[in-house]
């Protein structure tokens, strides 16, 4: 609970809140660099969608491994 | 000669064929989907601009306006962020003019080009309120804006009251003209007939011109470290503004490409569903 707390920055200490300003930066990033790809409208939204999963999917994996080594130490 | 029918490639082709390219990618570069806009790719001009101006503005107000500025010129440091955020295009432009058309003499402490008649507000010693009301100095009424005198006339919140106050503030010393922040300080001594005096401490409002885009100092020792002071007050918030509006100039520079050459991937699968669709109604 005290980590999920922390990641969602009601700890009170702050904790990963930082973390939300990556959301709409991940949204834009996804949407603009499909966009660049491709003309089609649907796909473009496909593809952005897959990309918002991708690059999220990564940092949440990152994210874990980094909680699991602080456990460590 | 008959008619062929196109092909799909030939379709490929016409349907990319982009209304002067050129034009577009500098339409785009000046504002965020503006070229897309000129090119009638209706779609991605709205995504191009709501996604690349609200990062840019996003960054903006994250770092108080105080991130997106030019600094190239020794002793002080390189602005290599300023590199990214130009690809913005308009919004990012003040930057660069007010770094290169401005005269050095705005960015020095106490610089008084004019006659000033603002509102201002502030603290007085001994005052437990606010102080605000109308200050007003003459051109020449100091050492070129150095320990200037002005005049001061507004109403004090004393205990709970408000109070009326009519003075003359001394030895007066202003923040540059040109500043990265929407308020420009002032500092002196106040002296009025019978009423409070002491140290007042006050800011009023600078024009839009002479703060958007202003550059920070921080090397000049002449100078008011204004970067440190945007460190101090906005903290990792600063690095937050940076990076979004970064991020926002290279957002464009794909934008300001698809303008000029079209997607990357082309229009394949669309086509190629397209044909599809056609076959099958």
């Amino acid at each position: 609970m005290g980590a999920i707390m922390w990641i969602v920055g009601l700890d009170g200490v702050g904790g990963l809140a930082r973390g939300w300003y990556a959301i709409p930066l991940i949204l834009a990033i996804s949407l603009v660099y499909s966009a660049s790809r491709h003309e089609n409208t649907s796909l473009i939204l496909v593809r952005a969608a897959r990309l918002v999963l991708t690059i999220g999917g990564f940092m949440l994996a990152v994210l874990a491994v980094l909680l699991i080594l602080s456990r460590g130490g | 000669m008959s008619q062929q029918p196109a092909t799909p490639d030939q379709a490929k082709v016409a349907k990319l064929q982009l209304r002067n390219p050129l034009l577009a990618g500098i339409l785009a570069f000046l504002v965020p989907g503006l070229g897309h806009l000129y090119q009638r790719r209706m779609f991605k001009a709205v995504l191009y601009a709501v996604c690349i101006l609200a990062t840019f503005f996003t960054g903006l107000k994250i770092g108080h306006g105080q991130v997106v500025y030019f600094q190239w010129s020794a002793p002080e440091s390189r602005t290599f962020a300023y590199l990214c955020q130009f690809w913005v295009g308009l919004p990012a432009l003040p930057a660069l003019a007010q770094a290169k058309l401005r005269s050095n003499q705005v960015f020095d402490e106490g610089y008084l080009t004019s006659a000033l008649d603002v509102d201002c507000v502030g603290t007085l010693d001994g005052v437990d309120g606010l102080v605000q009301g109308r200050l007003t100095v003459e051109a020449d009424s100091g050492g070129g804006g150095r320990f200037a005198v002005a005049k001061f006339r507004g109403t004090a919140i004393q205990g709970g009251s408000e109070k009326r106050i009519e003075g003359t503030l001394t030895n007066c010393t202003f923040d540059p003209q040109v500043g990265p922040s929407p308020r420009r300080g002032v500092l002196g001594y106040f002296e009025s007939g019978g009423g409070p005096q002491g140290r007042f401490q006050g800011t009023f409002a600078r024009p839009i011109w002479d703060w958007y885009g202003a550059p920070l100092f921080d090397v000049d020792s002449s100078r008011a470290n204004s970067l440190d002071r945007a460190h101090r007050e906005l903290g990792s918030r600063f690095e937050l503004g940076v990076v979004y509006t970064m991020i926002a100039g290279l957002l464009n520079l794909l934008a300001i490409f698809d303008a000029v050459y079209g997607p990357a991937y082309g229009d394949d699968e669309s086509i190629s569903k397209g044909t599809e669709a056609e076959g099958t109604s």
